[in-house]
């Protein structure tokens, strides 16, 4: 289990994280979420022990991060992995061998044939989504207790993060690797992650297992007789609305059955309670803080 | 095998594609000295040679020893490399190490390969202007001098956030520290009357502790004058300090003073590569041993040591100013006692006194 305790970290004046707490619970994948900047990638560098906390702690059943011995566990696949200008698939498994003795190297060859890589090319003459690929495949190889993820969908084709899903799911089966992903794509974690964190202006801001609950929102679709105003909802935390004709779209934070009922006082003709689209959602909260309302 | 073995082996192997490289283009240089020595005999006795090995091979582990800690560490100088290193099961101390330990090796092993480059080539030409032994003497000596100025400026080049710091840094302890003890000698002068330059060993040994180039030229002119024995086995000697002091004394003490340094540097560098702030990395230096320490140390020399020529002293405050702007990186970064010493150097630069006459006046 990885626990994150009271952990906040500064850049000179500039408060990146203030107070976050998390547990990670074995053989779970833990979405980490947020918009760029808002902390995530220094998150997932204080939990790989890359950076020292300022202040709290993170352990992995009980043990540190800044402990080599801890660190043989954890593997962390930054958003732009080191890489000399020479680095082939081949000298990168060499390397990464020696670091992780255990690593399977068959796998590795497996999936850079997979991903049609050419292992003896140097990984700068690769596209960034075919330099991800062969992280990717080191992070299988390894297949480490803990998997850090920073932004692992960025630049994969959609066979290539299908790919990647298939092999993470295989690989918390088979090994009981715990991880944690991050990413600002949140359509890409909408759909495998067992548990979400999300994290804006510092703060870790919610923890759950669905979407909704990290959140704390809700979204309804209601039809109205007459033609309906933005100033009807005014006493409602509205994270988004979107008029059109006499249909409203709208992405409510609060208690969900509280909402309902005081939405069914507007009298709509028609009223549906929808999944929350998290992107649209998590969007509309931004645009309201934009906009100096949030 | 540990995970430190595994990585030690891997970075030895890396290094050892550098000595095979880096061999070739030293025995080349070495071949290349050796053919380009001439010798002049008179008076019975060897009067010049035009080129001296033992500079050469200095030349080399000294470029090597400055170079080097460039080629270990450049790769932790970009904080997103640091990502992938910092999270790897491998502690930070043990890195240090490795990497120091890396270039260590280079170095031993081209001052061997040009050593026994030398070897061969004195023994092709008959063997008889050369006295082979001292050779592998000036190797050790060499060695273990160049070593000791590595295993500093690795120090130097760790204490950096940035590359270019890291080598502006070392450039700094290259060439400032003989400056201060210029400036020291010029005051200690100035107060006891006495022209203390050129006659005093204690002069000559603060010049070559302080200063690598010197020792290195000093080293490989004495150890030349060993090597190349003369026609008749005597030794051509050019006095090479004017005080009389035997330059064994000169060496041993310079090489004391060094080993205790390089000791020093080891703990200091493993212990500032571990400790240092992994976000730190990238930004500005600000060391104590960086632009910190040496900018207003390099005020003050130049004040002092120009004279009183306030032209050329204004130009140099020109040339401090741009090295804070590279310090700072901009000028709104600027610090207020930067500008406050900025502004009192420049008043003290601009006033046509030469402050060491005016020092001499007063004591005399």
């Amino acid at each position: 289990m990885i626990t994150i305790s009271g952990l906040s970290h500064s850049f000179g004046k500039h408060e990146v994280l203030k107070d976050v707490s998390l547990q990670v619970k074995d053989r779970t994948i833990v979405g980490l979420v947020g918009i760029n900047g808002a902390g995530k990638s220094t998150l997932l560098r204080l939990i790989s022990g890359v950076y020292v906390p300022q202040q709290g702690e993170v352990l992995y059943d009980g043990k540190s991060p800044l402990d080599e011995k801890t660190r043989r566990d954890i593997f962390l696949l930054p958003d732009d992995p080191y890489y000399s200008g020479q680095t082939s698939c081949r000298s990168l498994m060499k390397l990464y061998k020696t670091f992780y003795p255990a690593m399977d190297t068959n796998v590795y060859k497996e999936i850079i044939d997979d991903f049609r890589l050419d292992d003896k090319k140097p990984l700068r003459t690769f596209s960034k989504g075919m330099r991800r690929q062969s992280f990717i495949a080191l992070a299988f190889a390894v297949a480490p207790k803990y998997l850090l993820l920073d932004e692992a969908f960025d630049g994969l084709d959609p066979l290539a993060k299908k790919k990647f899903k298939d092999r993470l799911s295989d690989l918390i089966r088979t090994k009981g690797t715990t991880v944690i992903i991050s990413s600002h794509s949140l359509k890409e974690l909408g759909d495998f992650c067992d548990e979400y964190a999300m994290i804006d202006e510092k703060h870790l801001i919610g923890s759950g297992k669905v979407l909704e609950d990290t959140l704390d929102i809700c979204k309804f679709q209601l039809a109205f007789k007459a033609q309906p105003t933005e100033d009807m909802f005014s006493a409602f935390d509205i994270k988004s609305i979107k008029i059109t004709g006499r249909f409203v779209t709208l992405v409510v934070s609060g208690d969900g059955d509280d909402i309902e009922k005081k939405l069914a006082a507007l009298s709509p003709a028609v009223m549906d309670r929808l999944d929350v689209d998290f992107e649209e959602a998590f969007i509309g909260d931004l645009d309201r803080k934009v906009r100096g309302e949030g | 095998m540990s995970v430190t073995k595994n990585y030690f082996v891997y970075h030895m192997k890396r290094i050892l594609l550098l000595i095979g490289g880096g061999g070739i283009l030293s025995i080349l240089f070495m071949m290349s000295a050796f053919m380009l020595t001439r010798y002049d005999y008179r008076y019975e006795r060897i009067a010049t040679y035009s080129v001296a090995e033992p500079g050469t091979i200095m030349m080399i582990v000294m470029c090597l020893a400055c170079f080097l800690p460039i080629l270990q560490f450049y790769e932790f100088k970009n904080r997103r490399n640091l990502d992938t290193w910092f999270s790897l099961p491998l502690s930070r101390r043990k890195i240090a190490l490795i990497h120091y330990a890396g270039g260590a090796a280079l170095i031993t092993a081209i001052s061997l390969i040009c050593t026994v480059t030398g070897t061969i080539m004195m023994a092709d030409q008959g063997l008889k202007h050369y006295s082979v032994g001292y050779l592998w003497l000036f190797f050790l000596l060499s060695t273990l001098f160049a070593l000791a100025v590595y295993t500093f400026m690795t120090f130097v080049f760790i204490e950096a956030n940035n590359v270019f710091d890291g080598a502006s840094m070392e450039m700094m302890w290259l060439f400032l520290p003989i400056c201060a003890v210029y400036l020291v000698i010029l005051i200690i002068g100035a107060i006891t009357m006495d022209d203390v330059f050129d006659d005093s060993f204690g002069f000559r040994l603060a010049e070559m502790i302080t200063s690598p180039m010197i020792f290195s030229e000093y080293l490989s002119d004495v150890s030349g004058d060993m090597i190349n024995t003369g026609y008749h086995g005597e030794s051509y000697y050019a006095p090479l300090a004017s005080s009389d002091a035997d330059p064994s004394v000169y060496i041993t003490v310079v090489l004391i003073v060094w080993g205790v340094i390089a000791a020093a540097s080891v703990f200091l560098l493993t212990r500032s590569f571990a400790k240092k702030k992994t976000e730190l990395v990238g930004g500005v230096t600000d060391s104590v041993i960086g632009y910190r320490f040496w900018l207003p140390v390099a005020s003050v020399l130049m004040i002092l040591l120009t004279g009183d020529n306030s032209i050329i002293r204004l130009f140099m405050m020109g040339m401090i100013f741009f090295a804070y702007l590279v310090y700072r990186r901009g000028i709104k970064t600027f610090k207020k006692a930067d500008i406050i010493f900025l502004s009192v150097a420049t008043f003290f630069a601009i006033l046509p006194i030469d402050y060491i006459r005016v020092l001499r006046g007063f004591f005399g």
